[in-house]
């Protein structure tokens, strides 16, 4: 068993949503409407000066802001976990779901109706780093 | 008439069920001994599963200082949360070697990141004694009790407790 996900980075960590629930990705400097930047929806200061993309989803809302490399991967259900109760408790960064542990290094996904939710709500306001 | 001790006798007795043999075996727990520094610790053994000794541990962003990462386990991840950070200590030098020990409450497991493992023992019930009345106050509702151990005084300390007080964000 396995799933299809986009990975993407956000202040230098590396997450990642299930591909089923991305329509398609645009560079930044395409008109993809409004754009929220992922960290602020999680809780992470935006690096600046990244090459950003732009992840159009299929549950709506604005574009959601990303930096690269973006990449369609395929994690096995044996490199996907939950988050470990102490980690669940004390993560600060919202939209969490699970972890993967593939051999490029931790990947974090996310759930994007948490997340999308934040965009609706009262998203984060990034800091600056 | 006077009955000498011999195995045989022992043995006899034991068959015939008699309560004359009274064990004077005073109870004792075994204990996890280990170190942060100059200071020594110890945790109950059943509440430690194993020690990890290379095993990489992977940063996550949005944790406190305290939660060093996570770590693959024979392909279960567990959290690894930093000792030191929990008692108030500074953090260790960079490049020294140290340990995690796999800590499991009865609801929960992490690692513990240790400077070092220096003993299992079993130490008697009875050696274990109270908390000063000077150690301090963050300190005493996750210490059991203080015992000697060598040259060491060794805080018994209560890994129940600490994840407890760990997942409510209490240290």
């Amino acid at each position: 068993m396995e799933i299809e996900v986009v990975c993407f980075t956000a202040s230098r960590a590396r997450f990642a949503v299930e591909a089923s629930q991305v329509r398609t990705m645009l560079a930044a400097d395409q008109d993809g409407g409004d754009a929220v930047p992922i960290e602020g929806l999680i809780g992470l200061p935006v690096s600046a000066g990244e090459l950003r993309h732009r992840l159009i989803l299929k549950a709506g809302g604005p574009c959601v802001e990303v930096s690269g490399p973006v990449s369609l991967e395929t994690l096995a259900a044996a490199q996907i976990h939950p988050l470990p109760r102490l980690v669940a408790a004390r993560m600060s960064l919202a939209g969490v779901r699970a972890l993967a542990l593939p051999p490029s290094g931790p990947v974090l996904i996310l759930d994007v109706n948490m997340v999308i939710g934040g965009a609706a709500g009262t998203a984060r306001m990034p800091p600056t780093v | 008439m006077t009955t000498e001790a011999s195995l045989e006798r022992i043995l006899s007795l034991r068959q015939e069920g008699s309560g004359e043999i009274v064990s004077v075996d005073e109870p004792a727990v075994k204990l996890v001994i280990v170190s942060l520094g100059d200071q020594w610790f110890a945790f109950h053994g059943e509440r430690i599963r194993e020690v990890l000794a290379e095993a990489p541990v992977f940063f996550l962003p949005g944790c406190p200082p305290s939660l060093e990462g996570v770590v693959n386990v024979r392909g279960d991840i567990e959290s690894v949360i930093r000792l030191r950070s929990i008692l108030g200590l500074p953090a260790m030098a960079d490049g020294i070697s140290s340990r995690i020990l796999l800590g499991q409450a009865s609801a929960m497991r992490s690692g513990v990141r240790v400077d070092r493992v220096e003993d299992v023992v079993d130490v008697l019930e009875s050696a274990i004694q109270p908390l000063p009345p000077t150690t301090p106050d963050h300190l005493q509702p996750i210490m059991l009790g203080v015992f000697t151990f060598g040259d060491h005084v060794v805080h018994l300390l209560d890994l129940e407790r600490i994840f407890e007080d760990y997942r409510a964000g209490l240290r």
